[in-house]
């Protein structure tokens, strides 16, 4: 996000094969499902409004042949959807298993500690609010951590004066109160900010 | 929302099908009316046509056409009408086109296998004339020799033709064509055909309504290997009353049923079972059971029909494909 609206076209469409064939094996599985409940659905009603008129003017046999015709084709059908529908289903599934296989990376990234980049997302991607709500949780802490070494690098150099003024003969101990109540501001600082986390 | 998508072209795809396979035969008559529904039997001189109103008999005299709903029915008719008109090849290239088109069509199989045992024996008996010509030639120097053969009592002559080629003598009665005697040892009886059977198809050509002349003409007429005919023959078959109260049919007469496209099918016979004792083979067609028609007969009415019965045994009237092989000689 922060990098702009930089384009990028992913090559490789089984990003994550075991997450993805699942994926594919679902919609498979349920499209079958579908289509034997709607041929069932078809057959019934069919045969409740038509099969007496039929079977009476059909002989057994060949209404028989007829409705094994169309099971028949029904079957083929699917198995000729199939890898259409694999196909189909891989793509699709590319769009959640891109950005899924991009977060991993991202944040194993940020569990090394590296909160430099932010995560971007196509799009026309899943997961994209779930991205954002990623970013907008990195960027506070980025805020937090860049606010806390701030405070903390200002008390380093208190701590530094404190130590100079020990030094210094004689040592002036308003100017010493003056570093130590300085130093004791900035640890107070950043126990504030630490304070909004509940651990 | 994506599944839903999927399966509207499988729906669709059904219903179609459904559509199309469901579409009747129509017949247009020369009056200029026309009939939709289903010819269930093709005879030479009339069709059975069933309809929404039941069975009605249509003699072909009164029609123009008949619209198959099967391309390959519609071959056959083309194939039937060429076969009449002599013109033997062309007839062959259609039954064989519908054959190639649905190899499950008996009518178009059974053209073509006699289509080409004929045109082969046809070939075969021009070889030998142009044989006996040439020899008469080179003996009597081309002079013609012999006479008319003799017209008297042809139709006796053919009799005794049949009996000695196939073995069979017929019979016209009220219920068609009935063999009313087989000679033993002879291919007929050779392929189980006994005596009362009726004659139902010679090569799927029906022979009920058409004369015995015209029949016994249609034997003869052979091909130089076969002659396929269907039989029909009545056999009453012992219902096993020991078995239990849930046994199936098979437990009670010893074979198994199914719907095939001709109609209801033996599947099964088990040995020892009544129905092997009655002589009842694998692949016989039921068509009546206890004088009740099994054509519009749904499978498990059949079934429960011998279930339910209360007799003893069970009548059926099975339909069977014989084989006929020629006989040397004959």
């Amino acid at each position: 996000m922060a990098n702009g609206p930089r384009q990028y076209r992913r090559r490789q469409y089984l990003v994550a094969k075991k997450f993805q064939l699942k994926y594919v094996g679902l919609i498979l599985l349920l499209m079958y499902i579908t289509g034997l409940l709607c041929s069932y659905l078809v057959y019934y009603t069919s045969m409740i409004l038509l099969g007496e008129k039929l079977a009476s003017v059909y002989p057994q046999g060949r209404l028989i042949a007829i409705v094994r015709m169309v099971n028949l084709r029904i079957i083929l059908s699917m198995v000729l959807a199939t890898p259409l529908v694999a196909v189909i289903g891989i793509f699709l599934s590319h769009r959640v298993a891109g950005p899924w296989f991009r977060m991993e990376s991202y944040l194993t990234d940020i569990a090394a500690g590296n909160l430099k980049n932010a995560l971007t997302l196509r799009s026309k991607d899943e997961l994209v609010p779930l991205a954002n709500k990623i970013n907008k949780v990195v960027d506070s802490f980025k805020q937090t951590i860049t606010s806390q070494r701030a405070h903390l690098d200002k008390a380093v150099k208190e701590l530094e004066d404190l130590k100079k003024s020990v030094a210094s003969h004689p040592a002036d101990t308003a100017i010493l109160t003056k570093d130590l109540n300085d130093v004791e501001i900035e640890m107070a600082q950043i126990g504030k900010e630490l304070d909004k986390y509940k651990l | 929302m994506k599944l839903s998508l999927f399966s509207i072209p499988i729906l669709l795809s059904g219903a179609l099908m459904i559509a199309s396979s469901s579409n009747a035969d129509t017949v247009y008559l020369k009056n200029g009316k026309e009939v939709k529904g289903i010819v269930v039997e093709d005879y030479r001189d009339r069709i059975t046509f069933s309809t929404a109103d039941g069975e009605t008999m249509i003699s072909k005299a009164d029609i123009r056409e008949i619209s198959f709903d099967s391309e390959e029915d519609n071959l056959v008719q083309l194939a039937g009408q060429a076969q009449v008109r002599g013109d033997y090849s062309t007839s062959f290239y259609y039954y064989e086109k519908a054959f190639k088109m649905n190899p499950a069509s008996k009518m178009a199989k059974d053209g073509m296998v006699f289509l080409q045992g004929y045109l082969y024996r046809q070939g075969q008996l021009k070889k030998e004339a142009d044989v006996a010509k040439m020899a008469d030639f080179e003996n009597y120097g081309g002079a013609i020799v012999g006479g008319e053969p003799s017209r008297r009592d042809e139709l006796t002559e053919s009799f005794q033709k049949l009996r000695d080629s196939i073995g069979i003598t017929l019979n016209a009665s009220d219920s068609g064509i009935v063999i009313s005697g087989v000679e033993l040892r002879s291919t007929a009886w050779e392929a189980g055909v006994k005596r009362g059977d009726r004659l139902i198809a010679i090569w799927s050509k029906l022979t009920g309504y058409m004369p015995l002349k015209d029949v016994v003409e249609m034997l003869l007429k052979k091909s130089p290997m076969e002659t396929r005919c269907t039989i029909e023959r009545t056999v009453a078959v012992a219902i096993d009353r020991s078995k239990a109260l849930l046994a199936g049919v098979s437990d009670l007469i010893g074979c198994d049923f199914s719907m095939e496209f001709d109609g209801l099918t033996i599947s099964k016979i088990y040995e020892g079972g009544s129905s092997a004792a009655a002589g009842i083979e694998a692949g016989d067609l039921v068509v009546d059971i206890d004088g009740n028609p099994t054509r519009y007969m749904p499978l498990k009415k059949a079934i429960d029909m011998i279930k339910d019965s209360n007799e003893d045994t069970v009548k059926l009237t099975i339909r069977r494909e014989v084989v006929l092989w020629s006989q040397r000689g004959g």
